[in-house]
């Protein structure tokens, strides 16, 4: 894994699962079956070879005071991002990602903590040290493209490098070219009231690039666009990305833009950063029922452990005894837990490959046909729980089934965690 | 705090301390004896009798012109910014014309149209009724009246208005309509129940600037009020004053009331209006489809139409009828008329001309000044909440500061050591700076407040410093409003007459006083001729800026 996530400091551990564990869970270490750690590797250590991180935040608290009292939309945070790495801080509103990107930016003042770009001291609590945004070497791109309505698409393009002290003749034609890799060279002299949403998104995307920095922060920028223009700007922006290879931190609240476009992200929530990892480890091995939740869709059933037999437990839940994959937690006989597995995870077959996955018998309620899925509501005792299937067929509701669920497919979480 | 911030701040005390508190302070001092003198006279003395009748016919006044104002104002503002109806350049003239013939010009006019014996309009309404057979030898209309008073207050209050409103309309993403529309509410129904609803702050704010104008406007009454024996509160403290002995007592009195009273609206309106609930513009350019009026159109145009006649022509007209006669007659004859009266008050009179100057220069000096730091002020500081409020409580201080009191105040703090300014055209520019501070951060305020946060924020991690952000993006954005304030204090200055009335003499002569006196003495075809000179020169200046600023705004939307 390229930069290790910052973990959080250990007086704190305590208090909720840090992301230190969830970092190390990337690592050789994990108790995860070889089938899906080898899945891992290959495409997300894309940045390395890179050694020093291009942002460092350190412990970096933000607390708003309003008339209603105190918000804490910052507390205590640590991740660094690698150079020409895509961090994505994915919560959902009010969970303190974009004030997190504000910091970074220099648009909103921490309380307390530190933060580096390039390994320069930006802010710094104790050091009394706040550089404004404009010496910070960073560009942003808004959710609502922030386009100067008085300038031209090539005078906003160019503003940032004649701001650098760029003249007016070299700053343009880097503008020019910014543009023509955004596809909107033919309209330099358009003004950016007479251009499409999705067309002033690619101009405000030519103004974040065009100054090579090497660190763009993104606030929500696709939200304002409809599916198909977000879909190509999505791939557009990946392409820019690998083309200049800045580092990107890009806020956003839509899970499916975060597994799609992050080389890793951190799932946040109320001021804290709650798992830091790349897509598949989000996806696949979240660490606390908060991000199990948050990221994807999952059967979740309360229930206690009844025994424990090294690397797996049995827990006792409403839809059966369950064998699961035992985890750091370190959960003993008669804990109370959440058992959390993924729809896609659980197969509808009566074959037997495998003497120890959980085999739970069930009647078919109901099967929506999803196009590329097939989802099907099973009822286990009282209970019912969501199966799919890719290029599943319809099966007649009343039909009983027996779900298959791997062990190493599920996921324990203490109760009380959350 | 930066360099800048502390300059901005330094400026805006100077302004506060300098122009505010030390003449008022300096006022209160010395005449704090007659100050509680002045309390007694008020509550039972000798000035006890009148008081109620004052207050009475002020809250008339005010209220009266205030809700025409809002009616006319808002409505045209909606069918120029929302409907077909819309009339080009013009219909952003429209609005303006009582900003470009100053009030006081005005309101001659209209008194010269509407003069029960000698009013040009009456006299075409008698030959008009001469013709079914009725003689009149007054009337049919009196503009000395309760009605006059009010309608006439009212027609110049709707510029404050309609600026008001249509830049919060401007403002208005124009979707937030069309949904009502795709919604099954008509265009009516979607006007009541969203449009106004989402600019209500807008509307509270141009309500507010109604009262206040209406309260300290002093040209209407000054000139119609005589003769329709009505006395509203900011001539009854001028007669106190200017009377012989000066009651400065009850007059300082007074004006602390009228503070108070302008303080608790203001408190009102912001515990009402909460700030953020309404829509402010996002970064994104939009394009609005306009409502169809279909028949409704030209009933929209006349309206208009009216409210052009009834402020600019109108008077113009008048004013241009008595100018050319040698006196003011009701019953024109061509023979007679004569350029001899603007040739006497553009070249020979040595009073008039230099009225005309310091009016002008003083007008061109105080309303840069004051943009350029109310413009920095609301820009610099539109997203420090702290900030922008003491700035803002600053600023529109003084517009709850009737001009009588800083006419006294000024007269009072600045003809004593260590600043003996009285008679001087230094005190003119003071006073006019200070009077026209609240109209100039208002304009800025809400031209700052139509710019989105991250218009700035984009330009600040573009790596433009604080300085340059305002200089590049926040003031070009923000400049058809600024522009629309510069005027706005422009034509105050000019047509100012209240402070003027006190602090203008033989050696510093400016327009509104000379305008006073000749109406005093009867000089009617000089006064004409002036009032005329001047409407034109604001006419056209203003005309000149709108231009300006219309081309850059379709440079920047079309």
């Amino acid at each position: 894994m390229l930069v290790a996530g910052m973990g959080r400091n250990g007086e704190n551990d305590g208090t909720g699962p840090g992301i230190a564990g969830a970092a190390g869970r990337g690592a050789p270490g994990q108790t995860a079956p070889g089938q899906h750690a080898s899945h891992q590797d290959a495409p997300e250590t894309r940045a390395s070879d890179r050694a020093e991180p291009r942002v460092v935040v350190r412990d970096l608290t933000k607390v708003f005071r309003t008339r209603r009292g105190d918000h804490v939309a910052l507390d205590r945070v640590s991740i660094e991002i690698g150079a020409g790495e895509f961090v994505v801080l994915l919560g959902p509103s009010g969970c303190g990602k974009t004030t997190l990107l504000r910091c970074i930016a220099g648009l909103e003042e921490p309380d307390s903590g530190e933060i580096l770009i390039n390994g320069k001291l930006v802010y710094s609590a104790r050091e009394k040290v706040f550089l404004p945004p404009e010496k910070r070497q960073l560009n942003m791109v808004f959710q609502s493209y922030a386009l100067w309505p008085h300038l031209s698409v090539l005078e906003n393009v160019a503003y940032p490098l004649r701001n650098a002290g760029q003249a007016g003749a070299q700053a343009q034609a880097a503008a020019k070219e910014a543009l023509d890799l955004v596809g909107l060279g033919s309209f330099i002299a358009a003004y950016p009231g007479q251009l499409s949403g999705g067309q002033q998104q690619r101009v405000a995307l030519a103004r974040a690039i065009v100054s090579n920095d090497g660190l763009v922060l993104f606030d929500e920028p696709l939200s304002n666009l409809d599916a198909k223009v977000r879909d190509r700007l999505r791939i557009e922006l990946l392409g820019l990305q690998e083309r200049i290879g800045f580092s990107a931190v890009y806020v956003t609240h839509d899970q499916m833009e975060a597994l799609a476009l992050a080389d890793r992200i951190a799932v946040m929530s109320v001021g804290r950063i709650e798992q830091v990892g790349t897509p598949r480890q989000i996806y696949d091995t979240p660490s606390t029922r908060y991000v199990a939740d948050f990221v994807g869709s999952a059967n979740e059933f309360a229930g206690r452990v009844t025994s424990v037999m090294g690397e797996t437990l049995a827990v006792e839940t409403p839809v059966g005894t369950l064998t699961c994959q035992a985890r750091e937690h370190g959960l003993a006989t008669g804990a109370d837990v959440h058992v959390l597995f993924r729809p896609e995870h659980c197969r509808l077959d009566g074959g037997s490959e495998r003497g120890d996955d959980n085999l739970l018998a069930g009647v078919v309620e109901r099967s929506l046909y999803l196009g590329p899925i097939v989802q099907y509501v099973v009822r286990c005792g009282d209970e019912t729980l969501i199966v799919s299937a890719s290029g599943g067929a319809l099966i007649d509701p009343g039909t009983r089934v027996t779900v298959r669920l791997p062990v190493e497919r599920t996921r324990v979480f203490p109760r009380e965690a959350r | 705090m930066t360099p800048f911030s502390a300059t901005l701040w330094l400026l805006l005390f100077f302004v506060a301390f300098g122009l505010m508190v030390y003449p008022l302070a300096t006022a209160l001092i010395y005449e704090f004896d007659n100050v509680v003198a002045g309390w007694t006279a008020l509550t039972s003395g000798s000035l006890s009798g009148a008081l109620p009748t004052v207050l009475l016919n002020t809250l008339i006044v005010v209220t009266g012109a205030t809700v025409f104002a809002l009616v006319i104002g808002s409505a045209l503002a909606w069918a120029n910014e929302r409907s077909d109806a819309s009339l080009g350049f013009a219909g952003h003239l429209l609005p303006l014309a009582a900003l470009i013939v100053p009030p006081i010009a005005g309101v001659i006019g209209w008194a010269v149209l509407l003069d029960p014996r000698a009013g040009l309009l009456n006299h075409f309404f008698q030959w008009l009724l001469g013709l079914v057979g009725l003689e009149l030898r007054e009337g049919p209309l009196d503009i000395y009246t309760m009605g006059g008073l009010v309608i006439v207050t009212g027609l110049y209050t709707v510029p404050y208005v309609y600026l008001v409103v249509s830049a919060a309309l401007q403002r208005l993403d124009p979707a937030v309509e069309e949904a009502s529309r795709v919604s099954g509410a008509g265009p009516l129904r979607t006007m009541v129940r969203v449009t106004f609803p989402a600019i209500k702050p807008a509307l509270a704010a141009a309500a507010l600037l109604g009262i206040i104008s209406g309260i300290s406007l002093f040209s209407v009454p000054a000139v119609l009020g005589a003769g329709a024996r009505i006395d509203v509160i900011s001539v009854f403290i001028f007669r106190l004053l200017s009377e012989y002995p000066a009651q400065t007592g009850p007059a300082i009195v007074l004006a602390i009331g009228l503070l108070v009273l302008v303080q608790m609206l203001l408190i009102g309106q912001h515990l009402l209006v909460k700030r953020g609930r309404n829509a402010a513009v996002s970064g994104r350019g939009f394009r609005g489809t306009r409502v169809r009026l279909g028949p409704f159109r030209y009933l929209v145009l006349g309206l208009a139409g009216l409210y052009l006649l009834a402020t600019a022509v109108l008077p113009l007209l008048g004013l241009l009828l008595v100018s050319l006669q040698p006196f003011w007659t009701p019953a024109v004859d061509l023979a007679t008329l004569t350029w001899q009266n603007f040739r006497f008050v553009l070249f020979e009179n040595r009073e008039t001309v230099a009225a005309l100057i310091n009016s002008m220069s003083l007008g061109f000096v105080v309303a840069c000044v004051n943009m350029l730091l109310c413009g920095a002020l609301a820009l610099h500081f539109s997203r420090n909440g702290r900030a922008r409020k003491i700035a803002d409580a600053l600023t529109g201080l003084p517009a709850t500061i009737p001009h009588t009191v800083i006419g006294v105040a000024f007269i009072l703090a600045f003809s004593r050591e260590p600043l003996r300014l009285y008679g001087t055209t230094s005190i003119l520019f003071l006073a006019y700076l200070v009077m026209t501070l609240a109209y100039a951060a208002r304009a800025a305020s809400a031209a700052a407040d139509s710019i989105g946060a991250e218009l700035g924020e984009a330009s600040r991690v573009s790596k433009a410093s604080d300085l340059k952000t305002l200089r590049r993006i926040l003031l070009p954005v923000a400049a058809p409003g600024l522009v629309a304030g510069w005027i706005m204090v422009f034509v105050h200055t000019v047509g100012e007459v209240t402070a003027s009335a006190f602090l203008s003499g033989s050696n510093n002569p400016v327009i509104g006083r000379v305008l006073l006196d000749f109406w005093t003495f009867g000089r009617f075809p000089q006064v004409a001729a002036l009032a005329l000179v001047i409407s034109l020169i604001s006419a056209s200046l203003v005309g000149l800026m709108l231009f300006i600023t219309r081309r850059a705004h379709k440079a920047t939307i079309s």
